[in-house]
């Protein structure tokens, strides 16, 4: 005997399906004409809108998963059960959605798995986040799994699920040092450029600043879910216990921004900061409502408890680990790479936008079906 | 040491003769070009022309100086494509040249966000692409041959050989050309060394030699954050690990209490998720 919920389309969800499917339409139609015709991309810009949102924003995206398994089974705190629940859901979206989107982008997608099965080159960056990537998979099939098997009453079912149950704290252990491994690792894919990246986005170990927006930014995700499936599902809102989230997001963050100025410093780059130029002000902007806006608010414990500020301090954290990895691909490389001015094409649009709204719409598809997603609710909707 | 060119751009007088030898050897397809100012022609490197003649010119102290920079891979000694390369498909091979085994490429293009000098060039124009460059003509250097461009080079401007002969070379060109070159090898030190060198005798900026490259090795940039791989999970691994153990001991603790308190309900499955929670 199954039971799974029912799902109900509204008009909303439908236009975000539509859009999905325009997005699956147009990346199968990539694979016909080629990347020169379906893109903008050139020899000066080899990675465009799909590798940076679709890839490298993607994955920080879906790093609510690994640290709120660390929160719930490292901090062994039970009160995050339902809140993880959501994350770790949305993780698994993100992966599998970005793993897909990748297959699209690459020249030649079918080879997509050949750098696993044939392995590939250990320098390369790329080539360990493939690995931690492909792994980290297992974990959230593992992590989700309870998900759909308690709603099956089968004796296999049972048996499954009391399996996951006895392994799973290793695998939530296994999950956390991937993600450590390749969200540092997007960071490291740029290093390769050394000073040829901009002053402005130049760190000396951009790996670990990538790590700790990522933290910062997987937990603000996550305060988000909360925010948009208390409205959409009447979810309970723990205001206390993302509050101590919140906390958590502003020391990871904090560690980020001091960091940042403090090689600013060292390596006699302030003076970049005023140059007036578009990328000069785009780093302001960074800076003001990725950094200095959500920790003021995260630094005082009664605004942190303040449902609407702290949801606009996880705004202002995703815009800054988003605007750091879109900077870091365009405006940081605009110059070292020849200056092309690359617009994405209206197909890149579509697919990156479409894709994106398939997380979404997923997402909702999944927390429908699968009731032990949102558990309890407030009231019935 | 492996194999490698020295171009002396005081000997080069542009003819061009590289560029058709390249396409012949390697088969390379022609490509719609247009005029442009400087007469480089074709304007850029593509995934179809490996190499060009880049003109420059420019007016110094009312002067007009006119230079050709024969430019193509530089074939580093510690390649940053090779190292970046996700499917081990790019190689610096013993006999010097870096060479693309296209069967591995994935088509990912990260050779091309990291090559410091803009070298590998795609097909973007095709349905199934591959990433192009100049090969130093690996496959003519098995055979015992130059490459095309250095056998063609009427002037002699293009010269063959070991690296290290190359190298002494310039060196002695330099000592003895009273002033004729720039005392500067590119390609010496440049990227931590490449197998292509170049001579010139006018000052780099009046060349179309990339200028401000780094001399480190490029490969350490991306290495030194790699290599702290095992001490990241080293402190993830044991810090969540002591997490885990004091949260255990805390909840058994506050369970314990809990048991005193009321007398039941003690050791109950943490996990059985929806349950328990506020």
């Amino acid at each position: 005997m199954t039971s799974f919920g029912e799902y109900r389309l509204t008009r909303g969800k439908g236009a975000l399906w539509l859009l999905f499917a325009a997005a699956i339409v147009v990346s199968i139609w990539r694979l016909f004409v080629g990347l020169g015709a379906s893109t903008s991309l050139s020899d000066t810009t080899p990675w465009g809108l799909w590798k940076a949102w679709d890839v490298i924003v993607t994955v920080p995206l879906g790093a609510s998963g690994f640290t709120m398994a660390f929160v719930r089974y490292m901090l062994k705190d039970a009160r995050y059960e339902q809140i993880m629940r959501r994350s770790v859901i949305w993780a698994a979206i993100m992966y599998v959605s970005m793993g897909a989107r990748l297959a699209f982008d690459i020249g030649l997608p079918w080879r997509i798995m050949n750098p696993l099965v044939f392995w590939g080159n250990i320098h390369s960056a790329l080539f360990e986040v493939a690995w931690c990537v492909a792994l980290y998979l297992i974990v959230l099939l593992v992590e989700n799994g309870p998900r759909v098997t308690e709603r099956i009453d089968r004796p296999w079912a049972h048996k499954l699920e009391h399996a996951i149950h006895w392994v799973g704290p290793a695998f939530v252990l296994f999950g956390v040092l991937l993600s450590s491994m390749h969200q540092s690792s997007l960071g490291t894919l740029y290093m390769i450029a050394g000073k040829r990246l901009d002053a402005l986005w130049y760190h000396p170990w951009l790996n670990y600043i990538y790590l700790l927006t990522a933290v910062a930014a997987g937990l603000s995700v996550t305060i988000l879910i909360e925010a948009v499936s208390s409205k959409m599902y009447k979810t309970p809102f723990q205001t206390n216990l993302l509050a101590k989230l919140g906390a958590a997001v502003g020391v990871a963050l904090g560690i980020a921004f001091v960091w940042r100025l403090a090689s600013l410093v060292i390596e006699g780059s302030v003076g970049a900061l005023f140059r007036s130029d578009i990328s000069s002000y785009l780093w302001w902007v960074e800076m003001l409502i990725g950094y200095v806006m959500p920790l003021t608010i995260l630094a005082r414990g009664a605004w942190r408890n303040d449902r609407r500020l702290l949801t606009w301090a996880a705004v202002g954290v995703l815009y800054g680990m988003i605007s750091l990895r879109m900077n870091v691909v365009f405006t940081g490389m605009n110059e070292a790479m020849g200056a092309s001015g690359y617009w994405p094409s209206l197909t890149e649009w579509l697919s990156s936008i479409g894709w994106t709204a398939g997380t979404l719409v997923v997402f909702t598809f999944l927390a429908e079906k699968l009731p032990g997603v949102l558990g309890d609710r407030v009231k019935k909707v | 040491m492996g194999k490698g060119m020295l171009i002396d751009l005081t000997k080069c007088m542009g003819c061009r003769g590289c560029q058709v030898a390249c396409k012949q050897w390697n088969n390379l397809q022609a490509v719609p070009t247009e005029f442009n100012a400087e007469f480089t022609n074709p304007p850029v490197r593509s995934a179809y022309t490996w190499t060009t003649i880049d003109f420059l010119i420019t007016e110094v102290d009312g002067k007009t100086v006119s230079t050709f920079t024969k430019q193509q891979c530089m074939h580093c000694e510690h390649p940053a494509c090779e190292s970046v390369c996700i499917a081990a498909a790019i190689k610096k091979t013993k006999a010097g040249p870096v060479t693309i085994d296209y069967d591995k490429c994935i088509g990912c293009r990260y050779c091309q966000v990291a090559c410091p000098f803009g070298v590998p060039k795609y097909q973007f124009d095709k349905a199934t692409p591959k990433m192009q460059k100049c090969t130093m003509c690996a496959d003519r250097i098995e055979a015992g041959m130059e490459t095309a461009c250095a056998a063609t080079c009427p002037s002699g401007a293009i010269k063959f050989g070991e690296r290290a002969d190359l190298l002494k070379m310039a060196r002695e060109r330099i000592a003895k050309g009273n002033g004729k070159y720039i005392d500067h090898i590119y390609g010496e030190e440049e990227a931590g060394g490449t197998a292509v060198l170049y001579l010139s005798g006018v000052p780099l900026d009046l060349t179309k030699l990339k200028q401000g490259v780094t001399e480190e090795e490029v490969p350490n940039f991306t290495w030194k954050a790699m290599r702290q791989l095992p001490a990241l999970l080293g402190v993830v691994g044991l810090s969540s690990l002591g997490l885990m153990a004091y949260s255990s001991r805390r909840n058994a603790v506050a369970a314990a209490e809990e048991g005193a308190r009321s007398g039941a309900g003690a050791g109950k499955h943490p996990s059985k998720g929806g349950k328990h929670h506020d």
